[in-house]
């Protein structure tokens, strides 16, 4: 079989990171002790080197206006968008990676392997127009994710959030499956385009289309941590390691959000308009419970990863509402959103190892004064802080306030008031962790970082938190700018004008 | 004939779930494997009951009553708490659960209308035809499995793996 031009577009950049993780079990087989920083360093720059080549390949087919497609694998704009977030974050996710697992004492090549598979299972998860590689993907990105969570066998925590979110998910996979098999049983094909079609012709008022579509909807749910599904999210955040948390609170959760567009918007919902008021009541309900919840009880949290774990299921709340609005343009702010929370995120998962808060020292005590022991630190976690907690001057101001504004000229007035609430309730713990930094004075007996000279002893993470800043400083600055160039175009060529690849079911 | 293989398979699953001895456990598995199989053959699918039986039954659950009996844990360690309370809120959701989907499944009319549909027969799915499919219509999806397989060996081989 050759493949043509355009189909090697189409799988190039899976095929980058999927090479990288097939490569490093191979180059981590050393039994000498010698040579061991050698390998490191070789499977470290190949894993950051095979991520950039995929970004590089996205980046050329965005430019270029290309959609190639293979098989069940479309490569659409939306596809591109979420790949380069997932390639980017994943990106940052190693830099942060290496200086981690040195400073919890091992350095696995196998974590590296892992992490890219994941990565490629996400990218798979998002271009894919066939139910059933999409259940096989979502495999293919949680395994891995099920192993790195429990990765820190040292840690007590490790193990248990590991075991957590590999029962949890399993359970939640199998929903999704289940509600898979009664589409495929119900309509007789697995293509996502076929199913459309059926849909369009037969209707959703069937009892168990409906009951199929809830299923494959919980399934993503839980994914994103809504909130009747949000237990896992605080224990698995906190048991992982930190850079680890940081990439599946922005990679796993822009996937689902893409793929959620890709099946329910653009697949499921087109042209049935009494279904689609009931999602999107159901939606609502399901945004303002996520969003009332998360902010409430990160409240009380008093460890610094449960609480982001907490914002970030209020941020799923945010993202949710945007769909209630039900517009072209919410979701266009919805991409714009996740760009700005991908970068505040990975910036404030990466400033947890820059300040040398090993393992399970993320407690507020830990954070005590160390505001002015680095102050360079200190400011830029101030700055993310404010953007994620949507204070004016900052990025993620915009993306909160074009979420609120489309809401109400949506004629969700209520909806928008009560989101503000919430996000007014935020204000206060993020400007808590900000106080424990600067105000408050370390407390004796602790086991402070170890003292050094210079910004921080960490270079490659506190390089990584010093993109996401530079970043999300660009992005206050020309917040227009990302929506025209990022978030309109991503829309382009909806996925209803590509034919169904495969003819035989 | 489906019904005796849906009981066979039902049951058995039922008995291993409930089994505190794990190696009779893994027998009763063995038994839900031979009525999953029962239920290919009924769909004229013999070459997935094949693999089902050589597969599962011959060799995976194998592998596993080995293991069973390497770690020597033959009896289910008693629970820390009993948690009562939990388990009558489980029992409610279930019975919630099965009587909701039995509700849905009567009320589903293109359930009925596809019962209704005239049965043709089907010719048996071949080997020959089963790896044709899946090299060139699924030919993504086969690739994922493997990966899929070889994820979750990496997987387990780095959590206990022990020099770091």
């Amino acid at each position: 079989m050759t493949l043509t031009y355009i189909q090697w577009s189409a799988l190039i950049p899976f095929l980058f990171p999927l090479a990288g993780a097939l490569v490093i079990p191979l180059m981590v087989l050393t039994r000498t002790v010698r040579n061991e920083k050698i390998v490191r360093w070789t499977v470290w720059l190949t894993s950051l080197w095979v991520l950039y080549a995929a970004i590089r390949a996205l980046m050329q087919l965005w430019m270029g206006g290309h959609q190639p497609s293979y098989g069940p694998l479309l490569v659409d704009r939306l596809t591109q968008f979420g790949s380069l977030i997932v390639l980017g974050s994943a990106a940052i996710t190693v830099l942060q990676l290496w200086d981690h697992l040195h400073h919890e004492g091992w350095f696995k090549g196998e974590t590296l392997a892992l992490f890219l598979f994941s990565v490629t299972g996400l990218m798979i998860f998002m271009a894919t127009t066939h139910l059933l590689v999409l259940f096989l993907a979502l495999e293919f990105f949680s395994l891995p994710l099920y192993t790195l969570t429990g990765a820190i066998r040292v840690r007590r925590e490790g193990a248990e959030g590991g075991l957590k979110y590999f029962i949890s998910g399993a359970v939640a996979s199998s929903c999704m499956l289940l509600g898979i098999v009664l589409l495929f049983g119900l309509t007789g094909s697995l293509d996502l385009m076929k199913i459309s079609q059926f849909a369009q012709q037969q209707g959703w008022s069937d009892s168990l289309m409906l009951l199929s579509l809830g299923l494959i909807l919980f399934g993503l749910l839980f994914k994103m941590s809504a909130v009747p599904m949000h237990q896992w999210t605080p224990d698995v955040y906190q048991a992982a390691p930190h850079p680890i948390s940081g990439f599946m609170s922005v990679a796993t959760k822009t996937a689902v959000f893409i793929v959620f567009i890709r099946l329910f918007i653009w697949g499921f919902l087109t042209e049935s308009q009494g279904l689609s008021a009931t999602v999107q009541h159901l939606l609502s309900m399901i945004g303002i419970l996520t969003l009332f919840l998360g902010n409430l009880t990160a409240l009380a949290q008093t460890n610094i990863k449960r609480m982001l774990a907490f914002s970030s299921i209020a941020h799923s709340g945010y993202l949710l509402l945007a769909f209630v609005s039900g517009t072209e343009q919410s979701i266009h702010y919805i991409f714009y959103y996740l760009v700005i929370y991908g970068f505040t995120n990975m910036g404030l998962f990466g400033i947890l190892t820059a300040f040398g808060w090993v393992g399970s020292q993320t407690d507020f005590d830990h954070a005590r004064g160390q505001g002015w022991k680095r102050p360079f630190l200190g400011i830029i976690t101030l700055v993310l802080l404010l953007s994620l907690a949507g204070l004016p001057p900052f990025a993620g101001f915009y993306a909160k306030y074009f979420i609120f504004r489309e809401l109400i000229s949506s004629g969700h007035v209520w909806l928008a008031i009560l989101a503000v609430l919430a996000s007014l309730v935020g204000i206060y713990f993020y400007l808590r962790l900000s106080m424990v930094l600067f105000m408050e004075k370390p407390l004796q007996g602790f086991n402070y970082a170890k003292d050094h000279h210079g910004l921080s002893p960490y270079f490659w993470s506190s390089l990584s938190v010093l993109i996401c800043f530079t970043a999300i400083v660009a992005l206050s600055i020309w917040p227009q700018w990302t929506l025209d160039n990022v978030a309109v175009p991503t829309t382009e060529q909806p996925f209803r004008l590509i034919e169904p690849f495969i003819t035989g079911n | 004939m489906f019904l005796a293989f849906a009981l066979l398979t039902i049951g058995s699953a039922l008995a291993m779930a409930f089994q505190k001895n794990v190696i009779v456990a893994g027998l009763f598995l063995v038994a839900t494997f031979i009525g999953v199989a029962g239920l290919f053959i009924l769909l004229s699918n013999p070459v997935s009951a094949a693999l089902q039986i050589i597969v599962y039954a011959g060799a995976i659950l194998v592998l596993l009553l080995f293991v069973i009996m390497m770690l020597n844990a033959h009896e289910e360690e008693p629970a820390q708490d009993d948690l009562y309370f939990q388990r009558y809120i489980a029992l409610g959701l279930g019975i919630v659960l099965i009587g909701g989907s039995i509700i849905l499944i009567r009320q589903s009319q293109l359930l009925q209308s596809l019962s209704e549909q005239q049965v043709h027969h089907i010719a048996p799915v071949s080997l020959n035809q089963m790896g044709a499919e899946m090299m060139t219509n699924h030919v993504i999806s086969f690739e994922i499995i493997g990966l899929l397989l070889l994820v979750s060996m990496i997987g387990a081989i780095s959590l206990v793996k022990k020099r770091l």
